[in-house]
Parts: structure tokens; C-alpha cells; sequence
């Protein structure tokens, strides 16, 4: 069988060589100039702050109402079995008219993971996740959240139901 | 600009003691070019880095001063305050030694630089073999640092500068063979006031060939073999630290500077505006006066086109590095002074001389 392809000489290979060489610099030079122009990729972070998604999960808030400034909390314990890293620590007596009074509702910013499992499983709602991300200080009690840091105003017409559970009105 | 210079050629008259006037005219144009360059070295460290990371899509120094111009200035003082290390098992001497025979030279063939109509230090009659003289000893210094650091990945570096030096001096030289016959001097200010047309256009190859060979010269990438950092970690200066690193890293830096400017000088003109002397009075005035202006922006382009090939293309193997300045470069600037020579013999249309 004969070979079909004829093999070039090393002179036609020489001039092969430059003309591939200039074909590769142009293509490569002419993609980077186009390059210079598109926008770029880099966030200039603490001065233009990307816009969070809504769902985001931050630091978390313990909400109060804002009408009458009574704290929405049942104290069920129902965040501090779910919290993964148990950082959540909540004490409650029982008031002069047998209700639960919370005394300490205290969380650990730095061992909290950001999970959301206590926001899920909280039954009235009393918990949310705020936008806040920036929780660093450069000293460790700094990380102690307690009830007051925590604190958000919310308006809560129903106040021991979340307010997708609250009945519609009439 | 020339109001600058006679204001001073005036203040220079009026001393009457001529030791002294002669004196003061070399240290005066001498000082105020090497702190035009050493000032301009802070702006080429921020326009490259700044430059490349709009190639690669990203903002490059923007913190510090307006668009991140003072961030230059913030490194240098970094590098300064760091400590001097020196290995113990080096050659001590050399070791100093090596940081200012790179430094050095690449500041000295400034001197020899036009960058204005008037504006250089010395007008040698030999000029351009002097520059190349001078800058030669830069590859001499890359190569002490290389054997004085006792480490192997800085000797591996200065054997490549030296290889890598000697076969891209020759198609360097040869491609400026073609210039010097055609302006039939050797001053490069008279290569400058001969260019009615600028010599890019009565040698392209030349100025193909030499602006190759001048990035080899100077190290940049694709030529980067002694300072490769993904192979000899640091190349020549691994074992530098300090001010000592801070030398070789504004003599890079002048050098990419030298060579944008000898590529103005040489091929597009120098000081002089585009066609000036076809614009009648306008075109000289607009040269004269203006001429610091033009060498500068002039330069810059070539500067910009540097990075601009740092940011486009990977390191060449040091085998094809030696294959392309033998085999391609070479040859063609042998025919390009052949072809260069019977033009200019028969006076053939811009050839004429």
C-alpha cells in the first residue's frame, strides 16, 4: 500500500513553523485585547456591597413585638434540642401566674454554624435570620449574644403564631 | 520644553568660572534624568500591574490613593523595612556587588537617550554601540547574582541569562545593521533628527526582530527563563532580600522602560510628532516644544505592548528559545540587511538617502 501522505520537507516545515508562530500570537493577542475591555470580575467589597439573596442566612435575631415590646418566645426549648452545636442557652421559671418566663435566651456567635434549624422549628416564629454577616471583633466575649443583642422589633398582630400560621383575618 | 531648556542655558551662562559651568552642565541634565526615570519606574509598577489584571479580568492595586497610584510607593517602603539577608555560604562581595552591576547600567544608558529635541545628557558620536555596550553588562550582573547566591536554582538562572544573552545579542545588533545604514550615523540623536519618515516604515522586519530580541534582553515573559518562578523558583534572585531585591526589581522595570524607548528612538521617531516635517511649522513646533511629551507616550505604548504579550503568552522551553534566535531571527535579519543594503544602493523611493 502506498503512503497517501506526502511528508514535507524540512524546508516547507521551516516556513510551516513561522507562519503557525504568527497565527498563534495573533489569535492569543487578539483575545487578550478583548479581554481588557470586558467587566471585571472583582468585587470592591467593603465599598459596593453585593446585594444578598433574601433567603441568606446571617447572624439570627430574637424577635419582640413591637406594639407592646413583649418578647415572642415561649421558652419550649424547642431550638436549644434542635441546635446542632448547642450554643443556644435558654433559662426559664415559671411566673407568679404559672406562665414561662424566660430569663436567659444567650447564644455563642462563634459556634453557631448559621443552619437555621432553630428558626425552622421554632412553633410561634420567634426567631429569624437577619442579613448580618460581619460578626468578627477582636475579642472573644464579643461573640456572646444574649437576649438584648439579639433583639429585632417585629409587628406580630397574633402573637403566638408565625405569621404564615395565623388564621386569615375576617 | 525649549523655554525650559534656555532658561537653563541662560542661569548657566551667567557663571562665570568655566570648570564650574562645565561641571554643573553634566550634573544638572545627569540628576534630572535619572530622577525622570527613577519616578517614572513607580508609574510602570502600577500601570503593569494594573494593566495585566485588566487583561485577566480583575481591578489590580485600586486601595491605596487614587485608583491605587501610591501602591508603588506603599511596596517599596515594605521592601526597604525588610531585613538584608545574605546566605551564609555566599560569596559576600559579589553578592553586594551584583544588585548594583544590574542596577547600574540600566540607568546609565539614559544618558545616552534623546528625550527631547537638545534633551540628552551626551550626544556620543558612537552611540548606539556604547548603549549596547552598557546594557550588556546587565547580563554580567545576572549572572554573578546567580553564582554569588551559592544555590542552585539562582546558578541555573544566571547560566540561562547568559545563554539566553548571548544568542539574542547578535539578531539584535544585526536587525540595527539596516538603521545605521540608512541614517549612515551611529549618535542616536542623529538616527532621531534623520527620521523625516519614521524608520518603522523603511524597516519593519528590523523593528520585528529587534523588539523580539529586546524582550529577551530584558527578561520579560516569553523570554523569562532566569527569573522562571514555576521552575527555579526566583531564577538569579531567589536569595535576595530587601533593598538588594528591590534594585534588581527596578532594574527590570528600567529596562522594560529602556527598551519602549530605544523602540521609540530607533523606529518611530523619538521626540518628534507623527510627519512632523511634512506639517510645515505646526509639525517642528509641536516636536520642539512638546517633545518630552511624545518620547513619553510613545514609550508607554511599547510598555503597554509588553505587558500586553506578559498577559497573552506562556514561557518558551529553553531549547526553543535557543531554535527560534538561531534559526528564525538570525537568518532573517541577514536578509533584511541584504535587502536593506541593495535598496539603499540603488536609492529606491523612501530608501534613498
Amino acid at each position: 500500500m502506498e503512503k497517501t501522505e506526502k511528508k514535507s520537507s524540512s524546508v516547507e516545515k521551516y516556513f510551516q513553523n513561522i507562519f503557525y508562530g504568527i497565527e498563534a500570537i495573533y489569535r492569543g493577542m487578539k483575545l487578550t485585547f478583548f479581554y481588557l475591555f470586558q467587566a471585571k470580575v472583582t468585587e470592591i467589597y467593603p465599598d459596593i456591597k453585593r446585594k444578598l439573596p433574601q433567603r441568606f442566612r446571617g447572624r439570627f435575631a430574637f424577635l419582640y413585638n413591637k406594639d407592646d415590646g413583649k418578647m415572642l418566645c415561649i421558652g419550649c426549648n424547642a431550638c436549644v434540642k434542635v441546635c446542632p452545636p448547642q450554643t443556644i442557652r435558654l433559662e426559664t421559671e415559671k411566673g407568679a401566674d404559672k406562665k414561662i418566663k424566660v430569663n436567659v435566651y444567650e447564644i455563642n456567635i462563634g459556634e453557631c454554624i448559621s443552619c437555621a434549624n432553630c428558626v425552622e422549628v421554632c412553633p410561634v416564629g420567634a426567631l429569624e435570620m437577619t442579613h448580618e454577616f460581619e460578626t468578627a471583633t477582636f475579642d472573644q466575649n464579643d461573640l456572646l449574644f444574649d437576649m438584648h443583642k439579639l433583639a429585632k422589633y417585629v409587628e406580630r398582630p397574633n402573637m403566638y403564631l408565625p405569621p404564615d400560621k395565623a388564621p386569615a383575618k375576617k | 520644553m525649549e523655554v525650559l531648556l534656555k532658561i537653563y542655558e541662560g542661569i548657566l551662562s551667567l557663571i562665570p568660572f568655566e570648570p564650574v559651568r562645565n561641571g554643573i552642565g553634566l550634573i544638572v541634565p545627569t540628576l534630572s534624568i535619572a530622577s525622570m526615570v527613577l519616578g517614572v519606574v513607580f508609574l510602570l509598577i502600577w500601570w503593569e500591574r494594573r494593566l495585566i489584571a485588566f487583561i485577566q479580568v480583575r481591578l489590580g492595586p485600586n486601595r491605596l490613593g487614587p485608583a491605587g497610584l501610591f501602591q508603588s510607593f506603599a511596596d517599596a517602603l515594605k521592601v526597604m523595612l525588610k531585613e538584608d539577608i545574605v546566605p551564609k555560604d555566599a560569596d559576600q562581595i559579589l553578592f553586594s556587588l551584583a544588585p548594583v552591576l544590574v542596577f547600574v547600567p540600566g540607568l546609565l544608558v539614559y544618558s545616552l537617550v534623546p528625550v527631547g529635541n537638545g534633551m540628552v545628557v551626551s550626544n556620543v558620536g558612537s552611540g548606539l554601540l556604547l548603549f549596547f555596550s552598557i546594557s550588556s553588562l546587565t547580563t554580567l550582573g545576572i549572572m554573578m547574582a546567580g553564582w554569588s547566591s551559592n544555590n542552585k536554582y539562582s546558578l541555573m538562572g544566571g547560566i540561562r541569562a547568559v545563554a539566553q544573552a548571548i544568542s539574542y545579542e547578535i539578531p539584535l545588533l544585526l536587525s540595527l545593521v539596516g538603521i545605521i545604514l540608512l541614517t549612515g550615523s551611529l549618535s542616536i540623536v542623529d538616527i532621531v533628527e534623520k527620521q523625516d519618515i519614521w524608520n518603522i516604515i523603511k524597516q519593519p522586519i528590523a523593528f520585528f526582530i529587534f523588539f523580539t530580541c529586546s524582550l529577551s534582553e530584558v527578561n520579560r515573559i516569553p523570554f523569562d527563563l532566569p527569573e522562571a518562578e514555576s521552575e527555579l523558583v526566583s531564577g538569579y534572585n531567589t536569595e535576595y532580600s530587601g533593598f538588594k531585591f528591590a534594585m534588581f526589581f527596578l532594574a527590570e522595570y528600567i529596562n522594560t522602560f529602556t527598551l519602549g524607548a530605544l523602540c521609540t528612538v530607533l523606529f518611530f521617531g523619538g521626540w518628534r510628532f507623527p510627519f512632523d516635517s511634512y506639517l510645515g511649522e505646526v509639525g517642528m513646533q509641536l516636536s520642539n516644544q512638546l517633545g518630552l511629551v511624545w518620547f513619553f507616550v510613545k514609550t508607554m505604548f511599547f510598555f503597554s505592548i509588553v505587558i500586553w504579550i506578559r498577559g497573552t503568552l506562556p514561557r518558551v522551553r529553553p531549547d526553543q528559545l535557543m531554535a527560534f534566535a538561531w534559526k528564525y531571527l538570525l537568518p532573517l535579519a541577514l536578509v533584511n540587511i541584504l535587502v536593506t543594503t541593495l535598496l539603499a544602493a540603488y536609492g529606491f523611493g523612501v530608501f534613498s538617502r
